[in-house]
């Protein structure tokens, strides 16, 4: 058990060592790391966003359906409800009976119409049905709309699912982008760590000949890889920490227009702060492992 | 004990280095191996510290078959002897004492008995003065002994040369042998490659000579003889 402490306080004395006496090798890793981390943080940050616009628009996506006029009773209302549940894309189905339709228009058209309240209402039950799947709503509306007893189906209008369908693509573009970034700079990084310990070869090849396990060789080159992933990594964190609420305050909370607000600084700060934290760590320590892993290999 | 049975070893690019070679070592014993370039000599030093593994034929030390030692565990054998090199192979950013200190800090020895025993060992190699020295800083001969320290830091049972005076004029090349013998006297087996014709008839020890390789002579009673 002391054997294995003192062990432990060597590799570590070691690491400190090795990034000390190799300081410039150590800057330009931290320098890369941080770069690559920032990159990172900047496409999740565009991600988590776009995809907090698409919920906010596809929450104001529904479809309304107005019934036929002679269908008035409970029984054929409630028949109607669960013939439209049945359709795939539906999520909910909200009724708004004609009163409420009323109510509804006055409010958005004037008070002229209230002169209808009472006996005198010409609407229809209606129901608000809310879709699962946005991109879907146009194919959605027209099955609804071929049901028995549905007068007509309205929803957002195409310029809606263009909107939609664009910010799909941005959505996907965006993940398939940021993905490819992540592979690259754990590349980078990977090819970064493994120069360094390259120009080390010597030194390892050594440590093997007077007795030194492999894992007393290459724990020190991992803890390096941790904190230079760290490091590197906290320059990126520190400016989305303090810069973002800034930005946020700047843009008072929104992009253009009330549709595209942003997410608050503080899910942001836990999110994409934390995200590149542990992206630099995970990145430092799997570069390292598998550089000196593959040095040591090398020679029995 | 060092058994060598019928050990062959060819590299990929067809040089036959070593052919049917068998040899004994007893414990204690000093010897050199001697014969010109190109003969093994090089080889065997190689095959015993596991850094090769024999095409054919067996290697036994100490009742370890270092031929079938794992990659893994291979750094726990070599803790039981120690290597020279004629290059030094001295780790460029650590001190004189640091160097030592490695090889004993690779087996988690505390501290304090590290100091105690680099202190000995600095004494044993008459290198106190240059304790903090870096590598870089002393004389070929300097650093052979720094290598020697580092090789019986563990008080290993074998002690395995190459060439250790091939870089060193004949004065330096005869403080090192002096005190090879000092170890060889404290129990530990001395086996030496070399082809310092003068020392090998100085200090006459057991002498073995390879030629393209092939013993060609294995006598007891020492000193170079011309094949």
């Amino acid at each position: 058990m002391k054997r294995i402490l003192n062990l432990f306080l060597y590799e570590l004395k070691y690491a400190f060592r090795g990034i000390r006496k190799h300081l410039v090798l150590s800057f330009s890793a931290i320098s890369s790391m941080a770069v690559s981390v920032f990159l990172i943080g900047c496409f999740l940050l565009i991600g988590i966003h776009v995809d907090h616009f698409a919920a906010n628009v596809q929450q104001d996506m529904q479809i309304h359906v107005v019934l036929d006029s002679n269908l008035t009773s409970q029984d054929e209302i409630d028949s109607m409800e669960k013939k439209i549940k049945k359709i795939d894309n539906v999520e909910t189905v909200i009724f708004s009976s004609k009163d409420d339709e009323l109510e509804l228009m006055i409010r958005e058209k004037g008070e002229a119409f209230s002169q209808y309240r009472g006996q005198e209402n010409p609407l229809s039950h209606a129901f608000f049905v809310v879709v699962k799947e946005s991109s879907m709503i146009e194919e959605t509306a027209a099955e609804i709309e071929t049901l028995e007893g549905v007068d007509s189906t309205a929803f957002g209008g195409s310029s809606v699912t263009e909107l939609i369908h664009l910010m799909d693509v941005v959505r996907k573009a965006g993940y398939v982008l940021s993905a490819l970034l992540l592979i690259l700079s754990l590349y980078l990084i990977y090819n970064t760590i493994r120069t360094t310990i390259y120009s080390r070869q010597d030194e390892i090849n050594i440590m093997r000949t007077v007795g030194a396990t492999d894992s007393f060789i290459r724990t020190p080159f991992e803890v390096q890889g941790i904190l230079i992933g760290l490091l590197g990594a906290l320059i990126p964190f520190l400016l989305v920490y303090f810069g973002y609420p800034i930005l946020y305050e700047r843009m008072n909370g929104v992009l253009f227009a009330s549709l595209f607000s942003l997410i608050d600084s503080s899910t942001i700060r836990y999110i994409v702060g934390f995200g590149m934290l542990g992206c630099g760590l995970f990145v430092g320590f799997f570069a390292s492992f598998f550089a000196v892993r593959k040095t040591i290999k090398a020679k029995r | 004990m060092i058994e060598l049975r019928n050990v062959t070893k060819s590299y990929p690019n067809g040089v036959h280095a070593l052919n049917r070679i068998s040899l004994s070592i007893e414990d204690g014993e000093f010897i050199y191996i001697i014969g010109p370039t190109g003969s093994g000599k090089s080889t065997i030093i190689k095959i015993l510290n596991g850094e090769e593994v024999p095409d054919s034929g067996t290697v036994v030390v100490d009742g370890i078959n270092v031929g079938a030692l794992k990659h893994r565990k291979v750094p726990y054998y070599r803790r039981n002897i120690g290597c020279i090199f004629q290059d030094y192979r001295l780790l460029p950013k650590l001190t004189v004492q640091e160097n030592i200190a490695f090889a004993l800090e690779v087996l988690g020895i505390s501290k304090k008995k590290i100091r105690k025993r680099v202190t000995e060992i600095l004494d044993l190699v008459d290198l106190k003065e240059k304790a903090r020295a870096y590598p870089d800083e002393l004389s070929g001969g300097q650093q052979q002994r720094v290598t020697i320290g580092r090789a019986i830091a563990n008080k290993p049972k074998l002690l395995i040369a190459d060439e250790p005076t091939g870089n060193l004029d004949p004065e330096k090349s005869k403080e090192i042998m002096e005190l090879l013998e000092k170890i060889n006297a404290m129990g530990t087996t001395v086996l030496m490659v070399t082809h310092d014709i003068v020392l090998v008839e100085k200090f006459k020890k057991r002498t073995v000579t390879l030629d393209q390789g092939f013993v060609v002579k294995d006598s007891k009673k020492g000193g170079y003889v011309s094949l």
